[in-house]
């Protein structure tokens, strides 16, 4: 079955399109979707990893890494091979995000509140001679900056933000797992950037200030 | 002459710093961002900065995603077959809930609807034993239970009554010996 798989791909691929890629992703769907343990092994942390920075609960994290999961493997017939199976679980997930908070909007910051992850605790995990020796700023400090500027965005911009600089999927794998055209993909990261930028230049300024 | 390349001219915008954070190729080192952010001191203290907090921020992100991942946390066992450990599609709170609430309802419908046994009656049990094979065991349990009951309040059990006659005649025949006697 995999290797009729394999051979309709082949088949139906454009040659100049990116065959070593092509290939690549084929062999890691032949492997991946073989079992869900595979999958389940080699993807859950990546994905459980994007819904955590996305919703900031864990327990929620949690249960729509396993619902992924679930979909994928009962979808797993649907997939073509025309990307990734990282960014195949990523649209999933990013669905089901988007279904959560359409459905429980009134709930969800409430429910957030329980098992939420707060800047602090999540600038613990740097220590700070990460920082740049040019930055006024600690390291903690500026993971903390980066973390409430991506609170503070758009449902879009910080889901582009993430894919973009934590999960650091490009310009096109963005577009196909949000749906959006290349160009609102910018739009949406210049956007995020633009925030963080301004955040860092306001709190440098702080510590120019009081420092004198 | 190249406005970058002036360290008085205008400093690099949004997407510019993005072309060199995200060092796409063919913009950034290879054109005149770099040498604009080998002049300008402004430019590359933020450049250093925004690029520091977003390594760390990464750094951050997949640490504290390996330390609350389900199958890593020390008190859970291995993720192996999310199909299989995810009974119900509820949280684990929300089960929680739900059980608590299925056992104070069943517990209340359970105390509502118990009634005490009513007392054997002989009289009217008969004809309603006769309906059902069932009401006929009842029936027969019961009169077990009254020929216990029965030989318990006797000071004679039913089956030593045979000796307890044998015991009495003797004795009226001793008695009756002595009255002939006197």
């Amino acid at each position: 079955m995999t290797s009729a798989i394999l051979n309709s791909q082949a088949v139906s691929a454009n040659s100049t399109e990116r065959p070593a890629q092509l290939c690549v992703q084929l062999q890691a769907k032949s492997t991946a979707l073989d079992s869900i343990e595979t999958l389940h092994a080699l993807y859950s942390q990546r994905i459980f990893r994007f819904l955590l920075t996305s919703l900031r609960d864990r327990d929620l994290a949690e249960s729509l890494t396993q619902d992924t999961f679930v979909k994928a493997w009962a979808a797993r017939d649907q997939f073509r091979g025309d990307c990734a199976p990282a960014t195949w679980l990523t649209r999933i997930a990013l669905n089901l995000v988007r279904d959560h908070t359409r459905t429980n909007r009134f709930r969800f910051w409430k429910n957030v509140a329980n098992t939420a992850v707060d800047a602090t605790e999540f600038a613990g995990f740097i220590p700070d001679r990460v920082a740049s020796a040019e930055s006024a700023l600690s390291a903690h400090q500026q993971v903390a900056l980066v973390w409430q500027a991506v609170g503070d965005l758009t449902e879009r911009q910080r889901t582009v933000f993430l894919l973009r600089f934590v999960e650091e999927l490009d310009l096109a794998d963005i577009a196909q797992v949000t749906g959006m055209p290349i160009s609102t993909v910018k739009t949406h990261l210049y956007r995020g950037l633009s925030a963080i930028r301004d955040r860092h230049r306001a709190a440098s300024e702080r510590l120019r200030k009081e420092a004198k | 002459m190249n406005a970058y390349t002036n360290p008085l001219n205008v400093h690099l915008n949004t997407a510019q710093l993005y072309a060199l954070l995200a060092d796409e190729p063919g913009r950034a080192a290879q054109t005149h961002l770099q040498p604009h952010l080998d002049h300008c001191s402004n430019c590359r203290e933020e450049f250093e900065a925004l690029r520091a907090s977003l390594t760390g921020f990464r750094l951050a992100a997949t640490h504290i995603a390996l330390l609350h991942h389900p199958a890593l946390r020390p008190t859970n066992r291995p993720l192996a077959n999310p199909m299989r450990t995810r009974f119900f599609p509820f949280r684990p709170t929300q089960w929680a809930y739900g059980m608590a609430t299925a056992a104070v309802v069943l517990g209340v419908s359970l105390a509502a609807t118990h009634r005490p046994a009513p007392a054997a009656n002989p009289a009217v049990i008969p004809a309603a034993g006769a309906a059902s094979p069932l009401k006929s065991q009842a029936v027969s349990d019961e009169a077990l239970l009254e020929d216990v009951d029965r030989d318990l309040s006797n000071s004679v059990p039913t089956s030593l009554e045979p000796l307890e006659a044998n015991a009495a005649s003797d004795v009226s025949r001793a008695s009756g010996g002595a009255s002939s006697q006197n």
